[in-house]
């Protein structure tokens, strides 16, 4: 699992998913640490869905 | 003289069988050995032994000569977030789980219609996923308790190898079976996703969960998975296989350690004499199965504990609230993006294993490592290339190769055909007995 190195600050109350929101203040650090992995992993998958006519998705080898 | 805990899962049974071992004398040796090095370990969350010593009981007052069940008096340890009728499920959490279990999973009724005796539940990361949870205390690795278990089915995997169980069951969603197979030096199935039920299990991701076993042989593991799938074990392979190997998810997409490097190359080496061909294979990258079971895992986790997170986030352990947040942040477009990428990582795999009868590679590019030091910690979290077949659903075999230079055991994974554990476990106990520097009776100097 990815683990950010540092804790960033970007992450304010209106970019929280409503789900989340009313966790602001007493839990930031846990909130910016998630955030910051479920960015890593957006760009980690858009990477890869540019790249969705690979031949190995019509099971070929890579 | 060989001790009763350190005989294998099959040869208990078979003493047993054969009347010249009291399953009450094996479970109370059993039940000695965890007083005896369960306060180092910390593998067990609750032992039940006047449960076990009824079931036992019942054992010896229903021996008959001739054909038993085949797990007739074998005790053995559930992970503890899978439900066991009159036992609390706490998931290792402080969220005040206290109601005892209606019913037994499906799965563990099995074990138990096979002749097994329940003894207790094991320790784990909060929910299958975090950390240990403020209340409870950590679990050890019994060949250095300095050392990390693995996760997330910590107790089991210690349990099994300090040889307080000869069985126990896990849970493997992101590799929870294979990480703690891998770092306790013990042989652990993954099977395919959705082979043997997961009701009465908590779930930590639907779309992957799986329930599996864990003991000290392929042979041991084969016999346990017999009675949770269904059929009988088959032996193992009568010819060398012929195998495809896969470097680049831990050589290249990661960074080995030379001793894991050394143990697998020397794992390599000792089938290649025995006989069998290893062929290069490929597929997609770590970093893309890695973000697309993770992507996958959070957005399913969190859907079960939003509610819970909502109502009372300080009953979850910091780690795992935190894990746990992420999937809030994941989108529905990033969560279906993953999702028809699955397809398409599972075609590879099926491609991969084309012409071989299983696929191996590392469960880990890195040993197991000290639990105070939390850079080696991190990467070790960072080290796994387990997801691959949670992303995937192909069942794995996680077994030992040898040691590292700190004395902890090191492993390797082979991957099968999608219900073909059979062949998959014939090959397992195939290359386990051709093995140069393991063998199931090593055992840790407890």
């Amino acid at each position: 699992m990815e683990t950010p190195a540092t804790v960033h600050s970007d992450i304010d109350d209106s970019s929280l998913p409503d789900d989340v929101a009313h966790l602001a203040g007493r839990w930031d650090e846990a909130l910016t640490a998630a955030a910051v992995r479920a960015r890593g992993l957006r760009q980690t998958l858009a990477k890869y869905r540019r790249d969705e006519r690979r031949p190995w998705f019509d099971g070929a080898e890579p | 003289m060989t001790s009763l805990t350190d005989l294998s899962l099959r040869a208990a049974r078979d003493a047993i069988a054969d009347g010249d071992l009291c399953p009450l004398e094996y479970l109370d040796a059993l039940l000695a050995r965890i007083d005896a090095h369960d306060a180092s370990c910390r593998a067990f969350i609750a032992v039940d032994a006047e449960r076990a010593r009824a079931s036992a009981w019942q054992r010896k007052r229903d021996w008959r000569k001739g054909e038993l069940p085949p797990l007739f008096g074998i005790p053995f340890a559930v992970k503890d977030i899978i439900d066991v009728e009159g036992s609390v499920t706490t998931c290792q959490s402080d969220g005040g789980f206290t109601r005892p279990a209606s019913r037994t999973a499906s799965c563990i009724q099995r074990l138990i219609e096979a002749g097994g005796i329940y003894i207790g539940k094991t320790a784990l990361g909060e929910f299958a996923l975090g950390g240990t949870g403020k209340a409870w205390p950590l679990t050890r690795n019994p060949w250095n308790t300095s050392y990390t278990p693995g996760s997330s089915s910590s107790g089991s995997g210690s349990a099994v190898a300090a040889r307080m169980v000869p069985l126990a069951i896990g849970t493997d969603t992101g590799g929870s079976i294979r990480s703690p197979v891998m770092m306790n030096g013990i042989v652990g199935l993954k099977p395919t996703f959705g082979l043997i039920p997961t009701d009465g299990v908590f779930p930590l991701a639907p779309s992957m969960d799986v329930v599996g076993p864990m003991a000290r042989s392929v042979a041991d593991v084969a016999m346990a998975f017999g009675c949770m799938a269904g059929g009988a074990h088959v032996g193992g392979a009568d010819r060398a296989p012929r195998l495809g190997r896969i470097e680049h998810l831990w050589r290249s997409d990661l960074r080995p350690s030379p001793d894991m490097e050394q143990a697998i190359d020397r794992a390599y080496s000792d089938m290649v004499e025995a006989g069998a061909t290893l062929e290069e294979r490929r597929l997609p990258s770590m970093e893309m199965f890695s973000a697309v079971g993770w992507t996958t895992l959070f957005a399913e986790a969190f859907a079960i504990h939003w509610s819970r997170i909502a109502d009372r986030p300080d009953l979850f352990d910091p780690s795992t609230l935190e894990l746990l947040l992420t999937g809030a942040f994941v989108s529905a477009a990033d969560f279906i993006a993953a999702r028809d990428m699955r397809g398409g990582l599972a075609a590879a795999l099926d491609h991969a294993l084309q012409d071989v009868d299983a696929l191996v590679t590392a469960v880990s590019a890195l040993p197991p490592c000290r639990l105070d030091d939390a850079d080696a910690m991190a990467a070790l979290d960072k080290a796994s290339t387990r997801v691959v077949c949670n992303v995937t659903g192909h069942p794995a075999l996680a077994l030992p190769v040898g040691l590292s230079s700190d004395g902890l055991p090191l492993g390797i994974q082979i991957i099968g055909a999608k219900f073909r554990e059979r062949e998959l476990l014939a090959v397992g106990e195939w290359i386990e007995g051709n093995l140069s520097a393991w063998n199931p009776t090593m055992a840790p100097p407890l």
